[in-house]
């Protein structure tokens, strides 16, 4: 091939594959964005788990005012147009806004079944929200949208999900793709020091993931999509956490290791799927082949309204390119 | 529903509930430890020696050296980069530092000053490494010199013999010592996550000690009028010889100078000798809870150790000893002369000279002080392994150079390449195989040109956050809507890219520039000797080779079918 010439134009099905999210709004936006322009001309889609925000953060009415601490800075709103962009501002880092009274807060301290209630109510909100976006701005785009659920999404959601007109759930499921190609979904992890909503123990994630992979018609053109990546691949390096999961760190630095799911592994080296997709831990993103089947996590920076994703070109033949992206 | 619970911040700001990766931090002391594990290097022994290193006049004015106010001065202006670097991160908290921010704001040509930006600084911190390798066997002799000071040892008084040939620290005896240390550096990189972290913060905290130590000791027992009368006896030099040098070597100056032909030079100098401060900001990933805190803490903390050890401590350990002895000494170092015991002006080594009595506490302090230059190669290394990760995952270079390895849990071929490229420097340190027209005087890499290429290949890791603060709030607005200080980021960058031009067009491009024009005029030349005696050929040469790196990747990447106009594509949130 000459030295200068960019390579044949494309004819696989390209794979735009991201993941963990957790309620950053730009992120979500950015993405539907990604797929209406067909900025990476990506002929599918698949997104590896974790929707939801972790964090609320009180927006509490003072006089004629509403003041609420965001990144460790007291932000204070005197209009609608000022309290919108600081809710926006909430929304990107991917937490939930709510407006409420000092009072308010203070009792949602002790109370957490309120507060668990209220967690509820903005994460399906938000949920729904994007689902209802994804429809309105992908419609005619002809891109499928696969997703799945990770393990800090709770169960919840799955009725909104379920309900969704464009994005396609794939959690324990085996959902057919453009390019003769066959995903199939987990959206779980195995245990964490956290106790997630969606936690199985590594004998039942396996059984799941074999009682799947049956259903594919074949490996060859199987893609796995599921959230916790697998044991020891380098895509599941994290800090390692003391009993009280407090940081093992020293002289600046952090101690890791792996945390995947050696019932993942043991499927990707049993299955041997062109594809294995995940996400779960947000800085090890990479890829790594483990046999002849490709495993890519694209990490995360959503909270940062930064979009990391892998473009992955799948040929007649297999897997043709893959290569990292951020917007 | 996960289980939820009222963040630590009183309940009030923040309500978090039971989930996953809340915790990825890392702590403001070990930030702090890092940053000043990474600038310390050789200061606690030889901060007097830098006084010198410019080869521009130095004076006192109120009690301090116009190097110690240059260091203050120097301090102030890094506050800014510190400011910014803190906003920049507590956005966009990702490991990486400025090659992140550079790759993202930067319209365009982003990936590519990311990338030489990254590549320089890796080679600066290289050249750092080869420079700290000789001082750490010179830090050996100079302990077996304090021993032989103290116990009158005949071993112990010939210790500037060791590793030496014909006098000096080179050729095979300075070639395998230096192998040995690497070895040693290397022993420390490989080991597994937990343990290096032990190692590397046990040899720290003896560091920091010593520093405490000779401080408080040198003040209370160190004295000009004994370190004169006991120099003779010791060293066979006399303190009248010292400050001739001082005289005849134009280093002995009259208070502060404002002079463009000086104060540029020191603040090059002092930004040598900072390098290193703002490293948490590199790690900034991982640091714990409020990131603006973490950072601004990690950064200024360490920037504050860094001003004292280079105005305050030195200028006071000087003042006890003489500076005008500290300056011709030094300045006698630096071109080669001859120096007390053949060693350059080390802190300890002094103290035994003139108190040499307490000659266990020098001990302490200067095999302390040498593990400080052994424990910043490990922490470098540690620190170009990141930025070779990130350049791996940006396919600026091959995939299998930042591979991480599953024993380390760290980019191996990336650490034995930097460790590589140190055995290389130690090579041509040790034995004549350049050229004398490109290494002066012997065909050797001589350490001052060491030095100056260090600085002059770190010019974009200073200029670049200054550019990046300005046009982040034209070019990326969406990045920092939520930074710090975002209304201010401008204003930071304009200060902090005024100081860094300042300083890099008088004692960088500016010599460079007048080199060349002297050398065009008829009947002059020796412009390439300049360029070689102050490391700019190598430099050059780099810069070179970073641009065509690039464009090879690009190429090849582009050959493959990877498309890496789509690798910063700007995707619009609305």
């Amino acid at each position: 091939m000459p030295l200068l010439k960019r390579a044949s134009k494309r004819r696989g099905t390209r794979l735009y594959v991201v993941s963990d999210f957790h309620a950053s709004d730009p992120a979500w936006r950015k993405l539907l964005n990604a797929i209406r322009l067909n900025v990476y001309q990506a002929d599918a889609v698949l997104y590896a788990g974790d929707l939801t925000g972790k964090a609320m953060v009180p927006i509490v009415a003072v006089g004629d005012r509403y003041e609420a601490t965001l990144l460790g800075q007291r932000r204070v709103a005197r209009s609608e147009e000022e309290l919108a962009a600081l809710e926006r501002d909430v929304a990107s880092l991917g937490y939930y806004a709510f407006r409420t009274t000092k009072e308010e807060v203070d009792a949602l301290g002790g109370d957490r079944a309120k507060l668990d209630a209220l967690f509820s109510r903005e994460i399906q909100a938000r949920v729904t929200q994007w689902l209802d976006l994804a429809a309105e701005r992908l419609d005619g785009t002809g891109v499928p949208l696969i997703l799945i659920p990770g393990n800090d999404d709770p169960y919840d959601i799955d009725s909104s999900l379920a309900a969704s007109q464009y994005c396609v759930n794939a959690d324990g499921a085996v959902v057919d793709i453009p390019g003769d190609l066959q995903v199939i979904g987990l959206g779980k992890s195995s245990p964490t020091p956290w106790h997630t909503p969606r936690e199985v123990s590594e004998d039942a994630f396996r059984e799941e993931i074999y009682s799947l992979a049956d259903e594919a018609k074949d490996p060859k053109r199987t893609i796995f999509l599921i959230h916790c990546p697998p044991y020891g691949s380098g895509l599941d390096t994290a800090p390692v956490l003391d009993e009280n999961l407090r940081l093992q760190a020293s002289a600046g630095d952090l101690m890791r290791g792996p945390v995947g799911s050696t019932g993942v592994l043991e499927a990707v080296q049993q299955v041997r799927p062109l594809l294995s997709v995940h996400g779960h831990i947000h800085e090890s993103g990479g890829e790594k082949k483990i046999g002849p089947t490709l495993c890519v996590n694209p990490g995360s920076e959503a909270g940062s309204g930064i979009v990391r994703g892998y473009l992955i070109d799948v040929g007649s033949d297999g897997i043709e390119r893959s290569f990292r992206v951020e917007g | 529903m996960a289980e939820t619970t009222a963040a630590p911040t009183g309940g009030r700001a923040l309500f978090v509930r039971q989930s996953s990766g809340l915790v990825r931090e890392v702590s403001v002391r070990n930030a702090l430890f890092y940053n000043t594990a990474a600038f310390i290097g050789i200061t606690v022994a030889w901060a007097s020696v830098f006084y010198t290193l410019a080869f521009v006049a130095v004076g006192k004015t109120l009690g301090l050296t116009s190097y110690g106010w240059t260091a203050i001065l120097v301090g102030g202006c890094c506050v800014f980069l510190g400011l910014i670097f803190a906003s920049l991160a507590t956005v966009m908290p990702r490991s990486g530092g400025d090659y992140v921010f550079t790759s993202r704001l930067i319209p365009k040509v982003g990936p590519f000053v990311a990338w030489v930006e990254s590549f320089t600084l890796v080679f600066a911190s290289l050249a750092v490494i080869a420079f700290e390798i000789p001082i750490v066997l010179h830090n050996i002799q100079i302990s077996g010199d304090i021993i032989g000071i103290g116990t009158g040892t005949g071993f112990f008084k010939r210790a500037n013999g060791w590793f030496t040939s014909g006098g000096s620290v080179t050729s095979w005896p300075g070639f395998i010592a230096a192998l040995v240390v690497i070895a040693l550096i290397l022993l420390v990189v490989v080991q597994p996550t937990r343990r290096f972290h032990r190692i590397v913060t046990g040899l720290g905290a003896i560091g920091l000690l010593s520093w405490v130590v000779m401080w408080v000791a040198g003040l209370l027992s160190i004295h000009q009028a004994s370190f004169e009368a006991n120099l003779p006896k010791y060293t066979g030099m006399t303190a009248a010889a010292l400050q001739k040098a001082a005289v005849t070597g134009g280093v002995l100056g009259n208070g502060f100078s404002w002079s463009t032909a000086v104060l540029p030079f020191l603040m090059s100098v002092i930004l040598f000798q900072y390098i290193g401060f703002q490293y948490s900001a590199y790690i900034a990933g991982e640091v714990r809870g409020n990131i603006k805190r973490g950072i601004l803490i990690g950064v200024l903390g360490a920037l504050f150790f860094a001003v004292v050890m280079n105005s305050f401590y030195v200028d006071t350990l000087s003042s006890r000893l003489g500076t005008t002895n500290m300056l011709g000494w030094g300045i006698n170092y630096w071109s080669g002369l001859k120096t007390p015991l053949g060693q350059a002006t080390a802190l300890p080594l002094a103290a035994s000279i003139s108190s040499p009595s307490l000659w266990p506490i020098w001990l302490f302090v200067s095999i302390a002080a040498t593990l400080w230059p052994f424990l910043l190669c490990p922490v470098y290394i540690s620190l170009i392994s990141r930025i070779s990760l990130a350049w791996s995952m940006d396919r600026q270079v091959p995939k299998w150079f930042g591979e991480v390895n599953e024993r380390l849990r760290a980019p191996l071929n990336a650490i034995l390449t930097a460790v590589g490229f140190c055995v290389i420097l130690e090579i041509l340190q040790n034995f004549a195989l350049l050229p004398k027209s490109i290494a002066p005087p012997d065909g050797k890499l001589n350490l001052v040109s060491t030095i100056w290429f260090s600085i002059l290949m770190a010019l974009l890791s200073w200029v670049m956050p200054g550019v990046n603060a300005i046009v982040s709030r034209f070019s990326r607005p969406d990045l920092i809507r939520n930074a710090p200080w975002r209304n201010w980021l401008w204003a930071f960058g304009l200060v902090w890219l005024a100081f860094a031009v300042f300083t890099y067009w008088f004692a960088g491009i500016k010599p460079i520039s007048d080199a060349v024009s002297n050398a065009l005029k008829p009947g002059k030349g020796g412009v390439l000797s300049y360029f070689n005696n102050t490391g700019i050929t190598l430099t050059i040469a780099l810069y070179a080779v970073a641009v065509i790196i690039y464009i090879i990747v690009a190429i090849k990447n582009r050959a493959s079918g990877v498309q890496t106009s789509l690798l910063y594509k700007e995707l619009p949130p609305d």
